[in-house]
């Protein structure tokens, strides 16, 4: 990144995981690799032996093959075509093998190496193996062990080699420091010491190792400048400056402890250049100094120069009352804060210390007088010096936990709302505390098919829902607009502005519904991954909420329809649901009919008004499945009272009509008395707690009345009332 | 003293369990006393009282679990709690957790032991450290929001030490703030920009605003504290980290914490506390003011001889270490060792044994960061009484000794980075713990595997030992309202106390909900220290969510605690988004029934209100049924309109229709009342005559025709109506069904059709 923003250039990181990686979510992650072949990119690094780690070379061929014509530079595994930029892991370990044969003499070497798919271990192992030759060692197979770069595997292989190989070594190369850290850890469980008994070196130089008891001896791998260099190369192959080309870095072995060497800043005490050169009056001054600033590897030589000129004249120039120590604070002070942002390493600030210390203590013309006012003059300045580390390193803590309070507020924000648009709004400022100055998120538009495909796709388009560089906002939901994804920038994000983006698709669990693009900042990554993941379940909760929404909607729309093709059907329905008889719109379509063609045909006819006489105790008393037992018990019987010509309904409640045309005489002289028969059977065989009973008012009419259905029915229903009132009197009597 | 029968728990109700802020220290007091007393703590962190915003409320539900059923005694964060209401409402509020004994921090309240601090002191402490250590008499003040005690009392300070130290205040160094960062800045501009009055310090009334002036100096390129001195007030935590260092004053939250876990426990024994206790505050002095870090100007000091004698080192260093409020790291004997090791190497002999000792010393203070940091005072301790001893030859310790201690140097400063270093490291692979929490929480959005990830993944993975969650009832959360408890119920769903699942396979235990948990599940023998916190998305409420406070910072719980709050209202989501999408299945089926029922039962045709095929055969099989009662004759006619398709084609189907509307309007005026006319479908259409006789078809057809003539003339359409029927008679009714009658009149249809093809044709 650092390379890319000296440059001058963009720079997009598609982060992935390993292409066939064993993790369930891989195709998902790798879905930002598809992006990859579009228009904006000039381009491309691909981390090899990251994107390789599971697959073989032939396959890792084919994926760059995917991406021809495009210039590209392989990091960390060679290609046949592809210009690639390697770390020299031959050199790495024939420095190891050679300090540990020669400086400590070593001759049992163990190694613990990656695992034999992967490349890069290989290499490493086969130095091991003819470094050994080269100092005319035998090469034992039963000392190598097989790991795969972990701690527990480092642990295990010396476990391995010591208990059940039974074998003898006295020291133990790793291929990383993980296996390093786990070898050095067994061997302190199982009591012997590190380096006296086995000494160990590893391999990475990464910052765990330095910190163990006693500290790890590695080789540093040139990972900044790795990046920096692969860069150049690629845009020198961009300017066709230069073409196919293999780029190899030097490795460097860091020689701590681990290996049987004393630490470095305690031996500058006793034995340094300062010390090596008194009394040789052949070397100046100014030469010292310069051989000083050397070994302590100053890289701001001038700055120190002006330093030790004035804490020369301080210490030469003071009275005994002046105070001192004040002036050399403040000098200290501002040289100590301007550099420990870049010289984090105590180690290399107490060596220089060590050197200043001899320095004036030795070669300074001073008075034997100020031999302990200088003493005591170092030992503040280191006490200077580890009092401002400790304040970076505090900061630095300091530094993660103010950034997760950051994150903590976003995450609080984002679960603060269901509605895309004061979601999006409510971050869009807090990013920028986190240092991401620009993001953009993409949503794809969801479609209604519920096939998913297996492998997820990136459509054409998404609907850009927010957009913003710096102080200016250029794209909210819902207007952002639906764009080309190929273009991956949106289009109000002026393309001039310089930028380091990483692409992240958006996904919950198999749903991968669109994704982000947002500015590398100085926050460490695990702030934005966290934030990733916070962004991705928040806007599948929103998702789902307009999901649900809508689906709600939808449900109320379905449950209307239903509710209006019920009434519908009840408004066409010519049937009674409960007896299965006609309904009054059944009755009166079919009477009208029925009385038109007995009005053509000549034939009187007869209505019948009936109503069970007491249905509404029957509800109270015994309930409404009573209630409606017995009206559907009247309509069976009054069923089988009538001729299948005969219209019989009921039109609601426990009311009955039945319409006869050209009626039999002694049917309706014996029509009350049949149904009571009826009745009364029914009421026999029930074994209710009541009986039924109905009661009927009628009126015969001729083929030429006048008189429509409507007419006729009122005119029942008035004999029906005083049927009842007479039945009730009767009864009273 | 009484002693407790059983372990009691003390609630401790704040709105900070966090690293940060002023009172950050309480949360660490309240922990540490709480295992010194052995008692057991249980934290609700809400927010002020009748916070006015949605969240404050979900917040403090939490609230409504402070009362005897979960603890024994109540410790209050006043100040926070009355931050809305004011302290006389919080007084009721505090009658209203009776007959819980209650505890307040930093206001006095009615009839309850509260422990206060003392801001005076505290100010005049800052202001006089600039005058009589820095000799700097134009001292500027930022205030804080006016009328607010700790504000006024903090001036009312500033002036009267300028006042002791004969000082004119001037007007023209103070500038109104209101104790928020933006202060400082503003404050800065004033004094160096417009009022040009360029004090030689500023005293800021809080740190926040310190913040600000620290910023705002550095960007005008003033150097503090060499150009100008600044101090704060409140001991934020980030204050020790800025450049330079900030000189300010430390409110004794801490000390305020132990006090009242102190006398909570005092109250539970029934001993008599202080009404009110009134706590000092100190000056932590800094750089900021101008002075440098102690350990630097330790170095070369002239040793203070302890009581005994300064010929004991040992005794000389543990005395002088005491002197700088630093406890020593080693024991006296040990003490002895190193000293003696260090006295005996020679230039012969070098210091091995000297630095071995050392080193297994430190190895032994790893993982104390304040201990390491004595370390440097020890050695620097050290060297001042080998300086001591050696003055008598002038004071130069020999070379060789200077050396060991210059290693010793090292040692210790490696020592103290390591420790760092390691601190950052475990900060950062429990980020990623955090973080890979997160990532196994976003993989489901079932509310089952929820619970499972947090019960087999995230509580091996934190270490907690307990960690209950519990649900309200589910179905009531959507109507939840905001205030009050959400259901008398809750369900405990999770309940691990050290690697035991105590629901052993039960999904659930319902319990009244005035209680966290059901009392037997909660740690028996251990001591406890645990959070409660509630569940929520948004206005609504899920449960609560109770675990011990262990390991990891308050960021990292507060970051997977958010997690599962968002998780369950995803789950939820998408249990109701299922649900709704099953039942609009289920609608859309039943829609898809009733549609057919609907056809089904429908007998007219609504395009021309004719009767339908339906309709059709149930009242043309009943006209039927009388026909052969009454044995009565009768037509059936089958008539298609000729050219539908074409005036479909060439007109629209509007057309198409309108054809077939007037069609039906025809047949209509040529039948009469009794006969059913109905349209079959498409472009055919049927007629049932009962009682009529073989003429009868004649007189029809004619009178059809005529009618199609009459509209066809009429009409001002570009086509014309054009119907063909066949029609059979019958006059034994009895014999036929409807359907038989239909097929042959059909038939006949396309007799008739086929010779009207042909006669035209062989026109």
């Amino acid at each position: 990144m650092d390379a890319t923003a000296e440059a001058g250039h963009n720079l997009l990181i598609f982060p992935a995981i390993g292409l066939n990686a064993p993790d369930p979510d891989a195709a998902r992650f790798n879905i930002v690799l598809d992006f990859t072949p579009h228009s904006r990119i000039d381009g491309l690094l691909i981390a090899s032996g990251m994107i390789g780690n599971y697959i073989t070379h032939g396959e890792l061929n084919a994926f760059y093959e995917k991406f021809q014509p495009l210039p590209m530079v392989s990091i960390g595994i060679r290609m046949k075509k592809i210009p690639s930029i390697t770390v020299d892991n031959l050199s790495g370990i024939t420095q190891a093998v050679t300090h540990l044969v020669t400086v400590h003499g070593r001759k049992r070497i163990a190694f613990l190496s990656g695992p034999q798919s992967n490349e890069e271990a290989l290499v490493r192992l086969e130095a091991y193996r003819s470094n050994l030759r080269k100092h005319g060692l035998p090469v034992d197979e039963e000392l190598i062990y097989f790991g795969d770069f972990r701690f527990q595997s480092g642990y295990d292989g010396v476990y391995s080699l010591l208990k059940k190989r039974k074998i003898q070594f006295d020291a133990v190369i790793a291929a990383n420091d993980e296996m390093a850290l786990g070898g050095s850890t067994l061997l302190s469980d199982m009591g012997y010491t590190v380096p006296d008994d086995v000494a160990v070196i590893g391999f990475d130089d990464a910052e765990v190792a330095q910190l163990n008891l006693p500290p790890i001896t590695s080789v540093r791998q040139p990972v900044y400048e790795l990046g920096g260099k692969a860069l150049k190369l690629l845009l020198n192959i961009i300017n066709g400056k230069e073409n196919q080309r293999d780029i190899i870095l030097p490795t460097q072995l860091v020689v701590r402890e681990s290996c049987g060497c004393p630490s470095r800043s305690l031996e500058t005490i006793k034995h340094n250049v300062v010390r090596e050169c008194q009394g040789n009056k052949a070397v100046k001054k100014e030469e010292l100094i310069e051989r000083m600033l050397t070994a302590a590897a100053v890289t701001d030589k001038k700055g120190l120069r002006k330093v030790i000129n004035r804490l020369e004249e301080l210490i030469t120039g003071r009275t005994r009352t002046s105070s001192l120590h004040t002036d050399v604070y403040n000098l200290f002070q501002d040289f100590l804060l301007k550099k420990t942002n870049s010289e984090k390493d105590i180690n290399k600030w107490h060596i220089l210390v060590s050197l200043l210390r001899d320095y004036f203590l030795l070669c300074s013309n001073s008075n034997p007088d100020d031999i302990p006012l200088i003493d005591t003059e170092f030992h503040k300045i280191r006490s200077q010096v580890i009092l401002v580390i400790h304040q970076i390193h505090n900061s630095r803590r300091n530094q993660l936990a103010t950034d997760f309070n950051e994150l903590t507020n976003i995450i609080t924000k984002l679960n603060s709302s269901v509605v895309l648009t004061g979601t999006l709004k409510a971050i869009q400022s807090d990013l920028r505390r986190i240092d991401i100055n620009s993001c953009c998120i993409y949503l794809y538009e969801k479609d209604d098919t519920d096939s998913r495909p297996a492998k997820p796709a990136i459509p054409e388009k998404a609907e850009l829902v927010m957009a913003f560089a710096d102080e200016n906002l250029y794209a909210l939901y819902p207007n952002g607009g639906t764009h080309f994804i190929r273009d991956i920038f949106p289009n109000p994000i002026p393309t001039d502005r310089k930028h380091a983006y990483v692409i992240k698709p958006l996904f919950f669990m198999e749903d991968h519904f669109g994704f982000m693009i947002f500015e590398l900042g100085q926050t460490t990554g695990i702030i934005y991954e966290t934030l990733w993941l916070e962004i991705s379940a928040a806007l599948k909760t929103i998702l789902l909420f307009r999901d649900q929404k809508a689906a709600e909607e939808k449900l109320k729309k379905a449950l209307n329809d239903l509710e209006a093709a019920n009434r519908k059907l009840h408004d066409l329905s010519q049937q009674d649901e409960l007896t299965g008889l006609y309904n009054r719109r059944g009755f009166m379509i079919l009477s009208e009919s029925r009385l038109k063609l007995g009005k053509r045909l000549k034939q009187a006819g007869i209505l019948f008004y009936g109503d069970l006489d007491n249905l509404k105790e029957i509800n109270d008393t015994f309930g409404h499945q009573e209630g409606d037992w017995a009206i559907a018990q009247a309509g069976y019987a009054l069923k089988r009272l009538i001729r299948p010509n005969d219209l019989l309904a009921r039109i609601g409640g426990d009311e009955f009509l039945i319409l006869c045309m050209d009626p039999k005489k002694d049917w309706v002289d014996n029509f009350n008395k049949n149904i009571a028969a009826e009745l009364d059977s029914v009421n026999a065989a029930s074994g209710k707690q009541f009986s039924l009973s109905i009661t009927f008012g009628s009126v015969l009419f001729r083929h030429d009345t006048n008189l429509s259905v409507d007419k006729i029915i009122n005119q029942a229903d008035i004999r029906l009332y005083e049927q009842k009132k007479s039945k009730k009197g009767g009864r009273d009597k | 003293m009484t002693p407790l029968n059983e372990r009691p728990t003390i609630g401790f109700m704040t709105n900070n369990v966090s690293e940060d802020g002023f009172a950050a220290q309480m949360w660490p007091g309240i922990m540490e006393k709480a295992k010194d007393l052995d008692v057991n703590v249980i934290a609700f962190p809400g927010d002020p009282l009748n916070a006015p915003d949605m969240y404050g409320r979900q917040m403090n539900r939490i609230y409504n679990y402070v009362n005897d059923s979960n603890i024994d005694a109540v410790i209050i964060a006043s100040g926070m709690l009355s931050y809305h209401i004011g302290v006389s409402a919080l007084n009721r509020f505090v009658e209203s957790l009776k007959p819980l004994p209650v505890v307040s921090i930093s206001e006095k309240l009615e009839g309850t032991p509260s422990i206060l601090v003392n801001n005076t002191v505290g100010m005049k402490n800052a202001v006089s450290h600039l005058i009589e250590i820095h000799g700097i008499r134009r001292i500027a003040f930022i205030k804080g929001v006016e009328g607010v005690r700790d504000a006024d009392e903090r001036f009312a300070a500033y002036r009267e030490v300028l006042q002791d130290y004969g000082i004119a205040y001037n007007e023209d160094y103070v500038f109104q703030g209101n104790f928020i960062a933006p202060s400082g800045i503003e404050a800065v501009n004033k004094f160096v920009r417009e009022r040009d009055v360029r004090p030689g310090a500023i005293v800021a009334a809080n740190d926040d605003m310190a913040y600000g002036a620290m910023e705002q100096l550095r960007r005008l390129k003033i150097e503090v504290p060499k150009q100008m001195a600044l101090t704060g007030f409140d001991n934020n935590r980030e204050t020790e980290f800025l450049i330079p260092p900030l000189t300010t004053v430390r409110q004794p939250v801490y000390e305020q914490a132990v006090m009242a876990v102190d006398m909570a426990v005092r109250l539970l024994r029934g001993e008599e506390v202080p009404e009110k206790v009134l706590l000092p505050t100190e000056l932590m002095v800094r750089s900021s003011c101008g002075c440098i870090p102690r350990p630097v100007t330790l170095v070369g000091e002239p040793v203070k001889p302890s009581i005994e004698g300064c010929d004991n080192i040992p005794e000389t260093i543990a005395h002088n270490l005491s002197a700088v409020s630093a406890p020593c790291p080693v024991d006296k004997s040990e003490l002895q060792t190193l000293t003696r090791h260090l006295m005996e190497s020679s230039p012969d002999n070098p210091s091995e044994n000297f630095l071995e000792s050392l080193r297994k010393l430190l190895v032994r203070s790893k993982d104390s960061e304040k201990e390491l940091m004595n370390w440097q005072r020890l050695i620097i301790l050290l060297r001042n009484n080998l300086l001591n001893i050696h003055r008598a030859e002038r004071g130069i310790i020999p070379g060789f000794l200077e050396d060991s201690l210059q290693m010793a140097d090292i040692m210790v400063g490696d020592a103290i980075e390591r420790e760092q270093l390691l601190l950052i490291l475990d900060q950062r692979q429990k980020s990623i713990k955090i973080l890979e929490m997160i990532e196994q929480l976003s993989r489901t959005l079932n509310m089952d595997v929820i619970f499972n990830s947090i019960k087999n993944k995230i509580i091996p993975a934190t270490a907690i030992r307990y960690l209950f969650l519990s649900l309200y009832d589910l179905d009531a959360i959507n109507e939840a309202e905001v205030n009050g408890l959400t259901s008398a119920r809750l369900h405990l769903r999770i309940a691990c106390r050290e690697n035991e699942d105590l629901l052993q396979g039960k999904s659930s235990i319902t319990y009244p909900s005035r209680y966290i948990i059901p009392k037997e599940y909660l740690p028996r023998s251990e001591r406890f220290t645990m959070i409660l916190l509630p569940l929520f998305f948004m206005e609504d409420q899920f449960g609560i969510f109770l675990f011990e406070y262990g390991d990891f910072s308050w960021n990292l719980y507060n970051t997977l605690w958010h997690r599962i709050c968002t998780s369950l209202k995803s789950s939820l989501l998408f249990s109701s988004l299922t649900r709704a999408e099953s039942k609009l299945l289920k609608t859309k089926e039943e829609l898809e029934k009733s549609n057919n029922k609907l056809e089904t039962i429908s007998q007219r045709d609504e395009l021309t209100g004719l009767l339908n095929r339906r309709g059709f055969l149930t009242i043309g099989s009943q006209n039927l049924d009388i026909a052969a009662n009454l044995k009565k004759s009768g037509h059936m006619l089958f008539i298609d309109m000729d050219g539908l398709k074409a005036i479909n084609d060439s007109h629209g189907h509007d057309e198409g229709d309108n054809a077939l509307v007037q069609t039906a309007r025809i047949l209509e005026t040529t039948f009469r009342e009794t006969d059913i006319i109905a349209r079959l479908g498409g472009d055919e259409f049927v007629v049932l005559t009962i009682d009529t006789n073989e003429p009868f078809i004649e007189v029809a057809s004619n009178r059809l025709k005529k009618n199609i003539k009459i509209y066809n003339q009429s009409s001002a359409k570009p086509y014309a109506l054009s119907l063909s029927f066949g029609f059979i008679f019958f006059n034994d009714p009895h014999a036929r069904t409807i359907e038989s009658l239909l097929k042959e009149a059909d038939q006949k249809l396309y007799e008739q059709k086929k010779i009207k093809k042909t006669g035209t044709s062989g026109e």
